[in-house]
C-alpha cells in the first residue's frame, strides 16, 4: 500500500480481519516517510508483516522505487516498525532452500537455520537420515529477502490499467486510471501480477480485446498456475477482494470506480502447496 | 457531420479558388482536408479527435500530460463513445449500489424507531413512578405492591446493564479487537451486530456470540456460536429420538446384533473396532496391516489341492461400529452454530451437529469452501456430507484448539437439562469425563499482567476431541469388558494437541484402551504440535489503554485469536481453516491392490489346448468308443 494513501489504504486492508495497531501504523507510516526522503525514492509502500515464532515481534516489510516500479525497487526490513534496514539481493540458488525451509522465522535476523532439502517422508513421518550434502545453512536475513521476492512476484496483484509502459520504458503508475467497473472486476482477467511478465508478450496481449501495449502486457491471474489459486469476491460496498491461496495472508482490494487499491500480507511466511489437492 | 462536410466542401472551392501554383495556403488547406477525412470504420476523422484532445488538456489542466498523451489520447476517444451510448439510450442509469440500498434501509429504518421506542419507554417509566410517588399518600396497600412490581422492574433493568462480565455486546468486544489490529470496519460490525439481533430473537438461542469468519472461495462464512434454551434442546432431542426409534423399527439395528455375536469372536471385533476407532475408513486398515507376516498364515491354510468344495477365501465381512454423535447439547455438539454468507441478507442458516465420523474425516483432508452450503467435496478420503458439515467440523476443530481463558476465568457449571442433572452429580467424580458444561466464575479476580504473559496462567475451555472425534468416550461393550481385564497402563498423555493428523498412533498398541483425555481447563503450557518445533501460543501485550490488553496468538491455527483485558475474554477466528504443519499437505496414498487368490504347487497352470490337439482328441474318444462299440458287440455275441 502507497504510504501516501496509507490510512484510506489501512481502511481497505482492515476488511481481511487482519491489520496494523494504532502505534504500529502511526510508527510505520512516519518512519517510511522519512526513509523515502533518505533514499530519494519516488514512491515507498508498506508489502505487510511477517509473524515470527519469537514472542511478540514481527518482520515488517517495505519497498520503494526511483523510476521504474519493477526494476529499481528497493526491499526494506524493519522489526520494530520504525529503524528500517535494506533487505540484501535475492540470491537465485536460494530461493529453493529458502522454500524448503520448515521452521518460522524466529525474529533474529542473523538467525542461521538448517534446511535439510528434498527430505523423505514415509507415512508423514520424515527418515532421518545423516546426510551432509543435503543440509544447507539458510541465513534468516536471506530467507527473509527470498520470502519477499517470492510474495511479491507470486502473489501481488494490481488491477489493468494502474501501470503502464512509459516510451522510454519505464514502467510506472499511469494517471488515466479511474479504476475499474463492475462489470471488469468480475472478471479475474482483468487483474495483474505485480511482476515482469514471464509469460510472451504476444499471449498477454492477445487475452484483451481491446489490448493496448502500454498497460496490457503483464501476467494476469486468470490462467496463473496452479489454476483457481485466488478466491474472488466483490461485496454490498463496491469492493473487489481477492486473497492469494499460495500465501494465505495476502489480501489485496479493490474500491470500484475508484483508484483506491491495496495489497498487504499479513501471515507468517509460508507458501501453502494445498490448492492442488483442494480443487 | 453534416456540419463537418458543409466545412469541407467550402474549403475545397477555397482551394478551388485559389490560384493553381502551389503555395502554402493550398498546402495547409490540403492537410486539413486529409485531416478531416473520417474514418469508414468509425465515422470519426483525425482533425475532430485532436481538437477534442487539446479541448480537453486546456479543460481539465492535467500534469505532465505529454508523459502519458498516448493513454490520455486513448482515453478521450472512449469517453467519446461512451457519451455517444448514453446519448442513443437516453436513459438515466441507476446507481450500483441502490439495490442493496433497499434492501438494506427497511431493517435500519426497523432499528432506529426500536431505539425511539425504547427511549420513549424508558421516560414513560421514570414519569409514571413520579405520578406513582404522588398518589402514595392516598393508596397505601395499592402503593406497597406497586412498590414491588417496581422493584422487580428494577431488577430487571438491572439484568440489562450488568449482563455477565463473559458476554459483552459484540461492538464493545469488536472496539477491544480493533485495538488489537484484528477485526473489521465499522461498518461491517454494525452491519453485523444488526443481523446478530435479528437471530437472537429467535425464541430457541439462549444466548449468542460471534465466533469468527472462515474465508470461502466466492463468499465468507460469517459464524455465530449460540446456545439453545432448555425448551429448545429437549424439543430437539425429542425429535431425534422419535426419529431414531423410527428407524429400529424399520430395520433391526445390526450394530446390536454384532455386539451380542461379540463373545465368541472377540478378538476379531475388536481389531476391527479398534482400526475404525483410529481411521473409519477401511482401506487404512489393509494399509496398516501390511508388514507382510499378516498374509503368511492365510497362506498356509489353503487347500493343497484344487477343490472347490473345500474353501474359497470368504470376503470377511466389514460392517463396522459405527461411533455414535454426541447429542445436541453435549460434547462436540454442545453449542449451535448460525452461518450467514451476506450480512445484509440476515439469513442465518443452522449447521447439522457433527459426527466423529465427519471430524475424523475432516483431520485428514484439506479444503478450501466455496462460500456454497451444498457444495459437494471431491477429497480423499472421501467426506460425509456436504460443505455445512465440512464447515461445522472444521468449527469443532478449532474450538477446541484455540479457545483459551486465563485461569478461573470460567468454572464448570451444572446442566442446563434438568434430566442429565443426576447423571452430571455422577459423572462428577469421573476425572475422564470433559463433557461439562463451562460458566463464567463471578469470583475471578483478574491476573497479573506478568502471570497472564505467561503460558502457564491460559487455560483451554473446550475439552478436548478424542482421536474417536467425540469429547465423551464411546465405550462400546466390548471394549469395556476388555478394559476391565487390562487396567489402563500406559496412558498416551502425549500431546495436547487435540487433533493433530500425524499423531495417530499404531492400531494394536493405543486404541485398545479408551484415551484418556487431557481435563479441561489445561493449562496451555502443555500444548504442542507433535510434529513441529515451534511453541503453540504466542503472546502480544498492547498498551494502548491504561488497563493493558494481553493477546494470545495460535501458531497451530492461524487467525485464531484471544484476548483478555481485566474482565473481558473474548475468542475470535478469521482465517481459511486450515491448520498449520511445517510440511505441506500430502493426501494419503492410495490402498494397495488386493493380492490375487495364491495358486499352490498341485495346481499348475496349463496352456490351453489348441485345435488340432482339439480334433486328435477327438479322434482318440471315436476310436475308444469304437473299440468299445466293438466289444460290446462281442460281449453280446457272446
Amino acid at each position: 500500500m502507497n504510504v501516501e494513501y496509507f490510512r484510506e489504504n489501512l481502511e481497505l486492508i482492515s476488511n481481511c480481519g487482519i491489520s496494523l495497531t494504532d502505534l504500529e501504523a502511526a510508527l510505520i507510516e512516519n518512519s517510511l516517510i522519512i526513509v523515502q526522503n533518505d533514499n530519494k525514492l519516488r514512491d515507498i509502500f508498506f508489502i505487510g508483516r511477517i509473524n515470527t515464532s519469537s514472542d511478540g515481534s514481527y518482520y515488517y516489510i517495505a519497498f520503494g522505487y526511483k523510476n521504474d516500479i519493477l526494476k529499481d525497487r528497493k526491499f526494506f526490513y524493519s522489526l520494530n516498525a520504525y529503524e528500517w534496514i535494506m533487505i540484501p539481493h535475492v540470491k537465485s540458488k536460494l530461493l529453493t532452500i529458502a522454500l524448503q525451509a520448515r521452521t518460522l522465522f524466529t525474529g533474529d535476523p542473523m538467525n542461521i537455520e538448517m534446511v535439510c532439502m528434498y527430505p523423505t517422508f514415509v507415512d508423514n513421518k520424515e527418515i532421518k537420515t545423516p546426510c551432509p550434502e543435503r543440509i544447507k545453512r539458510l541465513k534468516e536475513e536471506d530467507k527473509l529477502a527470498c520470502i519477499v521476492h517470492m510474495i511479491m512476484s507470486e502473489s501481488a496483484i494490481i488491477p489493468r490499467g494502474v501501470l503502464y509502459r512509459q516510451v522510454t520504458r519505464n514502467i510506472t503508475y499511469n494517471p488515466c486510471f479511474k479504476g475499474l467497473n463492475n462489470s471488469e472486476a468480475e472478471e479475474l482477467i482483468n487483474f495483474q501480477l505485480f511482476r515482469y511478465p514471464l509469460n510472451n508478450q504476444n499471449y498477454n496481449l492477445t487475452k484483451h480485446i481491446n489490448y493496448n501495449y502500454q498497460t496490457d502486457f503483464f501476467d494476469t491471474i486468470d490462467d496463473d498456475v496452479p489454476k483457481n489459486n485466488f478466491t474472488h469476491s466483490i461485496n454490498d460496498r463496491n469492493l473487489c477482494i481477492i486473497r492469494s491461496l499460495n500465501w494465505p495472508g495476502m489480501t489485496f482490494v479493490h474500491k470500484l470506480n475508484t483508484t483506491h487499491q491495496c495489497f498487504a500480507y499479513f501471515g507468517n511466511g509460508k507458501k501453502s502447496l494445498d490448492v492442488f489437492f483442494t480443487t | 457531420m453534416t456540419k463537418n462536410n458543409n466545412k469541407s466542401n467550402r474549403n475545397k472551392q477555397m482551394a478551388d479558388d485559389a490560384a493553381a501554383v502551389p503555395s502554402l495556403r493550398k498546402d495547409l488547406l490540403n492537410a486539413k482536408l486529409f485531416m478531416q477525412q473520417s474514418s469508414n470504420d468509425s465515422g470519426d476523422s483525425l482533425y475532430d479527435h485532436l481538437s477534442r484532445v487539446i479541448a480537453k488538456v486546456i479543460d481539465e489542466r492535467p500534469i505532465n500530460v505529454v508523459d502519458y498523451f498516448e493513454l490520455f489520447s486513448e482515453r478521450v476517444r472512449m469517453e467519446k463513445f461512451r457519451m455517444n451510448e448514453l446519448n442513443d439510450n437516453n436513459a438515466y442509469q441507476e446507481p450500483q449500489r441502490l439495490a442493496i440500498a433497499k434492501r438494506l434501509l427497511p431493517t435500519l429504518i426497523e432499528k432506529s424507531r426500536q431505539q425511539q421506542q425504547q427511549r420513549l419507554s424508558y421516560v414513560n417509566k421514570n414519569e409514571m413512578k413520579s405520578i406513582k410517588a404522588n398518589d402514595n399518600s392516598e393508596e397505601s396497600s395499592d402503593a406497597a405492591a406497586a412498590d414491588d412490581e417496581e422493584k422487580e422492574d428494577e431488577k430487571r433493568s438491572d439484568v440489562i446493564y450488568y449482563e455477565a462480565p463473559a458476554v459483552k455486546d459484540l461492538c464493545e468486544l469488536q472496539f477491544y479487537w480493533n485495538l488489537l489490529g484484528i477485526g473489521f470496519p465499522r461498518e461491517e460490525i454494525f452491519l453485523l451486530s444488526c443481523a446478530m439481533r435479528k437471530l437472537k430473537m429467535n425464541a430457541s438461542i439462549a444466548s449468542c456470540r460471534f465466533w469468527g469468519k472462515i474465508f470461502g472461495r466466492s463468499n465468507d462464512y460469517y459464524i455465530v456460536e449460540c446456545t439453545l434454551t432448555v425448551d429448545a434442546l429437549e424439543s430437539r432431542i425429542d425429535a431425534i429420538e422419535k426419529a431414531i426409534n423410527i428407524m429400529n423399527l424399520e430395520s433391526p439395528n445390526e450394530e446390536c446384533a454384532e455386539i451380542s455375536n461379540a463373545s465368541s469372536e472377540k478378538t476379531v471385533l475388536l481389531a476391527e473396532s479398534s482400526q475404525i476407532f483410529t481411521s473409519s475408513s477401511h482401506y487404512d486398515d489393509d494399509m496398516d496391516d501390511n508388514d507382510g507376516n499378516i498374509q503368511e498364515p492365510h497362506m498356509s491354510s489353503y487347500p493343497t489341492a484344487w477343490n472347490f468344495s473345500m474353501k474359497i477365501p470368504e470376503t470377511s465381512n466389514q460392517t463396522s461400529i459405527e461411533i455414535p454423535a454426541e447429542e445436541i447439547g453435549h460434547g462436540v455438539n454442545r453449542n449451535v452454530y448460525y452461518v450467514c454468507n451476506n450480512l445484509s441478507d440476515e439469513i442465518w442458516i443452522e449447521l447439522p451437529s457433527a459426527t466423529p465420523h465427519q471430524i475424523n474425516v475432516a483431520r485428514r483432508i484439506r479444503n478450501i469452501l466455496t462460500g456454497n452450503l451444498d457444495a459437494s467435496i471431491s477429497s480423499y478420503p472421501s467426506f460425509p456430507g456436504t460443505e455445512r458439515n465440512y464447515l461445522r467440523a472444521i468449527i469443532a476443530r478449532i474450538s477446541a484448539g484455540t479457545h483459551v481463558a486465563p485461569e478461573n476465568f470460567y468454572r464448570v457449571g451444572r446442566e442446563t437439562l434438568s434430566e442429565s442433572v443426576e447423571e452430571f452429580e455422577g459423572e462428577n467424580e469421573d476425572e475422564g469425563n470433559n463433557d461439562k458444561p463451562i460458566k463464567v466464575n463471578d469470583s475471578y479476580i483478574p491476573l497479573s499482567i506478568e502471570k497472564l504473559l505467561k503460558l502457564d496462567y491460559w487455560q483451554h475451555i473446550k475439552p478436548e476431541i478424542l482421536k474417536q472425534g467425540r469429547v465423551s468416550y464411546f465405550d462400546g461393550q466390548i471394549l469395556a469388558k476388555y478394559h476391565n481385564s487390562i487396567n489402563d497402563e500406559d496412558e498416551d498423555d502425549g500431546s495436547m494437541d487435540d487433533d493433530e493428523e500425524n499423531s495417530i498412533p499404531d492400531v494394536k498398541h493405543n486404541d485398545l484402551f479408551p484415551e484418556m483425555p487431557v481435563p479441561l481447563f489445561a493449562s496451555c503450557s502443555g500444548d504442542r504440535l507433535t510434529n513441529d518445533i515451534i511453541s503453540p501460543w504466542t503472546i502480544r501485550l498492547n498498551d494502548v489503554l491504561e488497563s493493558p490488553l494481553v493477546l494470545l496468538q495460535s501458531n497451530i491455527w492461524p487467525g485464531a485469536f484471544s484476548f483478555v483485558k481485566e474482565r473481558i475474554c473474548d475468542n475470535i477466528y478469521i482465517g481459511f481453516g486450515h491448520k498449520y504443519s511445517s510440511i505441506n499437505y500430502s493426501p494419503p496414498a492410495l490402498p494397495q491392490l488386493p493380492m490375487e487368490y495364491p495358486h499352490s504347487e498341485d495346481c499348475e497352470e496349463v496352456n490351453d489346448p489348441t485345435t488340432t490337439m482339439m480334433m486328435m482328441m477327438e479322434e482318440n474318444e471315436n476310436n475308444e468308443d469304437a473299440d468299445e462299440v466293438e466289444s460290446l458287440k462281442m460281449s453280446e455275441n457272446q
